[in-house]
């Protein structure tokens, strides 16, 4: 993904991550839908077993391999979606801010931000078995503003990514008193 | 009561052409969002790929079909269904 121009880098920022969901959640999708690709074709062998000659009926054998056409394009469109939707979904951290990228089914796309200063809090979170296992969890980012939360769903490592965001805030924390420090002297020097 | 095996054809149709609609959405936001890497290309390959066999296998199971037979039936009959 062309994230430059995805975010609208500022001159002086730079991308430190990106992340995504974890695989994982992407293949658990993925193997449920090959599920729906498998049992038509189970069905079409127990019927070929005990009742073969359904499909030789002038009117159902048709309408069952139309039915089954119709079926499994839209099984493989269920997969591309799928793919799309996982992989339009990102969250890119910069050294200035955080922008959260979420494409929600096809017709609703949402991206916000959120500014490094603005950030109060940082929670990671396991849970569940499989998140446990695989090591995927939230990452739950506390803001001043009424807007609320904002939420790193199902990424890898989440306390490892807890961790960088809370330097990076450390980090521009101390740019902007070091900047605030700076002009004071200034204008001490001026007065 | 009879009626023509090709109307068996139009909401078949109507869920090709869903498909189509929808697969072309989804293409047009990869590209729109700026998703164009090699992952992205293998998956739509991957996808038009799929599109294309499954075009190819529909037809031959349903080229030699003879869509413009009738078919008879009575409803509320003993036997009805194995009419069909």
């Amino acid at each position: 993904m062309h994230i430059d121009e995805l975010i609208h880098k500022k001159p002086e920022e730079k991308v430190i991550f990106y992340l995504r969901r974890h695989i994982i959640v992407f293949i658990g999708g993925m193997l449920l839908i090959s599920l729906m690709a498998i049992i038509p074709i189970g069905a079409y062998f127990g019927v070929m077993k005990y009742y073969p000659q359904l499909f030789q009926r002038e009117l159902i054998g048709p309408a069952i391999m139309l039915a089954a056409s119709a079926y499994y394009f839209w099984v493989l469109l269920f997969f591309f979606a799928n793919f799309v939707d996982y992989y339009l979904d990102a969250w890119v951290v910069t050294n200035d801010r955080i922008l959260n990228i979420e494409q929600k089914g096809l017709f609703n796309r949402t991206v916000s931000e959120l500014d490094l200063l603005n950030i109060q809090d940082i929670t990671s979170e396991i849970h569940g078995v499989f998140p446990f296992f695989f090591g995927y969890g939230n990452v739950q980012i506390q803001t001043a503003a009424e807007q609320g939360r904002f939420v790193f769903e199902q990424i890898p490592k989440p306390e490892e990514v807890r961790k960088r965001l809370l330097t990076l805030v450390e980090e521009e924390q101390k740019k902007i008193r070091s900047v605030n420090r700076k002009a004071e002297e200034i204008q001490a020097l001026k007065d | 009561m009879s009626f023509s095996l090709g109307l068996l054809l139009i909401p078949y149709f109507i869920a090709v052409g869903g498909f189509l609609l929808f697969a072309a959405l989804n293409v047009y936001h990869l590209i729109t969002y700026g998703a164009t890497t090699r992952t992205s290309f293998l998956f739509t390959f991957g996808f038009l790929a799929g599109s294309v066999l499954i075009a190819y296998a529909s037809w031959w199971f349903l080229h030699d079909i003879d869509w413009a037979r009738e078919i008879t039936f009575q409803l509320m009959q003993t036997g009805a269904i194995e009419q069909f």
